[in-house]
């Protein structure tokens, strides 16, 4: 009986461990960046907003910021214009060798390691003289978010009846009409919920964007990085505390969604 | 009559022009410039410049030569340890999952996947903070007198195992907690009914069962550390022996890129090759459960 008791005792301690070593990190960086200080200290002494003030004033972030936001609503919009026609065809194609084989080649950019794909595309660009370059950004961004926005988009193509495209057919509806008024509506679940992840993965993505830029074209993720790098004050974890309270925002919005828990089918 | 036909006639043009935009993204932005890679690997180069020609140097330099044989085993321990820890910490936090009642089900799920959501430029950063020689962790020991000197944290393998630790656990968690989830609760209760302890249920009941998730989170963790690069770039530093990192330091330190791309593919094979691994040992889970 004592050692059933130790064994269910240590599963429960382990268990509250492990939730505390996956918030630390997180509690760690919001703490400092609250700091009086300049250097870590603990336990932190004093209160100042001045790193939040510094991190506003400087122009290294907002730049980046606004670029990084706008870079992942284009890409995802991108991803969503080549995801649906793809993901309809899939759908009108006999399941064999070939069907197998572009559902793998769509998803093969989630296989390869953002590292590879970056050291490809840097040469790729280089070689283009797209190197540092907006246009560089939204291709490599469109390549990496594409996978995830065509697994969701597919999965709701695959769910919707032939029977539906039928009766609107039947009644007479033309096929642009079809698709306007029955085919698109179908797909809008699964769109949405791409569309999230998609943007969630271009605003995290750190390694491609560091290849395929140099310093005209950096994106939030990267300029973080140089800055942690070149002074390492807590303005990067003022900065990095505004993306702590929007991960857990998103966080909230997808556990309303009730997504949360595959969220695992990602990759970093 | 007319709808009914255009309905059944599969238009091959349309279908075509369907795919080929996505087709055409694959190929022009990845396949075409991994070939191009993989012809760059088997180049000389000169001061940054490819030279013509064809060579196997690059590879023979990476296969035969001891400081990159330490390079990958220093990379595959790594990724193992990371994988072995996730499921150590992992195992005890998914089994609180598929017990919690529902309400705090959805919290503990909520923490575990919160993470993911933020930066891992911003975590592997709190790494360095906690793990930094001025770090919390550094501060704790010495305040409490049991280490003299500040340990080394960071800039080392260590650091790495810890924050890729963190980054990746929860695949691991959300990939068993799914598995323990759709497992028959009245198996583990009849373990215990015919006087099984918990220990003994979980070793002879539940491990077998979610061994299919334990694969799986275990694959996708090791792959994932394998290719890490943000997180050994950042607690490990470019000094560390790692392969993602001595990748970035040949290509954008060194400007050699064919032992760059040479080492890069070798690096993917590894990783597919894992993947494949993964579909033999799953489709062997499987059979022993059916």
């Amino acid at each position: 009986m004592m050692a059933d008791r130790l064994w269910r005792w240590g599963g429960n301690a382990l268990a509250v461990f492990t939730c505390l070593f996956l918030v630390l990190p997180l509690a760690v960086v919001v703490l400092f960046s609250f700091s009086e200080r300049s250097f870590f200290t603990f336990p932190p002494s004093g209160f100042s907003l001045r790193w939040y003030q510094a991190a506003w004033d400087s122009d290294l972030f907002l730049v980046p910021a606004l670029r990084s936001l706008v870079l992942a609503a284009v890409a995802t919009l991108l991803a969503a214009l080549l995801a649906v026609p793809a993901a309809l065809g899939l759908r009108r194609m006999a399941p064999g060798r070939l069907r197998s084989a572009l559902e793998f080649a769509f998803l093969s950019p989630l296989v390869v390691p953002a590292l590879i794909i970056g050291i490809a595309l840097l040469y790729a660009f280089n070689r283009t003289q797209l190197l540092d370059t907006f246009t560089a950004l939204v291709v490599s961004h469109t390549l990496i978010v594409f996978p995830f926005m065509f697994r969701a988009v597919l999965t709701s193509a695959l769910g919707l009846k032939q029977a539906l495209i039928d009766a609107a057919e039947i009644l007479g509806a033309s096929p642009a009409l079809t698709l306007r008024r029955v085919v698109l509506p179908a797909l809008v679940p699964g769109i949405v919920a791409g569309g999230i992840f998609a943007a969630i993965v271009s605003l995290d993505q750190f390694t491609v964007s560091l290849f395929v830029t140099q310093s005209e074209q950096i994106v939030l993720p990267v300029a973080l990085y140089k800055y942690l790098f070149d002074v390492n004050d807590p303005v990067a974890a003022a900065v990095s505390t505004v993306l702590v309270v929007f991960g857990l925002l998103a966080a909230i919005v997808i556990d309303r969604l009730g997504w949360l828990r595959h969220l695992a089918g990602g990759g970093a | 009559m007319t709808a009914l036909r255009r309905a059944s006639l599969p238009d091959r043009a349309t279908l075509w022009l369907a795919l080929a935009p996505a087709c055409a993204l694959v190929l022009l932005a990845m396949l075409v410039p991994l070939a191009e890679m993989a012809v760059i690997s088997f180049r000389r180069e000169s001061f940054g410049q490819i030279l013509p020609g064809f060579t196997l140097a690059n590879y023979a330099s990476l296969l035969g030569g001891l400081a990159s044989l330490q390079l990958f085993l220093h990379t595959f321990a790594v990724a193992a340890a990371v994988t072995l820890l996730c499921a150590l910490l992992g195992f005890p936090l998914a089994t609180a999952i598929a017990r919690a009642p529902a309400r705090w089900r959805g919290l503990l799920y909520f923490m575990v996947a919160a993470p993911l959501l933020v930066n891992t430029v911003v975590r592997s950063y709190g790494w360095l903070l906690i793990l930094g020689r001025k770090g919390l962790l550094n501060s704790l020991l010495q305040a409490a007198g049991w280490t003299g000197e500040p340990l080394a944290l960071t800039g080392n393998l260590t650091g790495l195992v810890i924050g890729g630790t963190q980054v990746f656990l929860p695949f691991m968690v959300l990939s068993l907690a799914t598995s323990l989830l759709a497992l028959d609760r009245r198996l583990m209760e009849s373990a215990e009914i015919l006087g099984a302890g918990p220990a003994r249920t979980f070793v002879s009941v539940t491990l077998p069962l979610a061994l299919p998730g334990l694969i799986a989170g275990s694959v996708l963790v090791f792959s994932l550390m394998l290719g890490a690069f943000v997180t050994p770039l950042i607690l490990g530093g470019t000094a560390v022996k790692y392969l993602s990192v001595a990748v970035y330091t040949d290509a954008l330190v060194l400007f050699n890129l064919p032992r760059a791309t040479a080492l890069s593919l070798l690096l993917m094979i590894a990783v597919l090759a894992v993947y494949a691994l993964q579909k033999r040992l799953t489709r062997r889970a499987e059979a022993a459960l059916a």
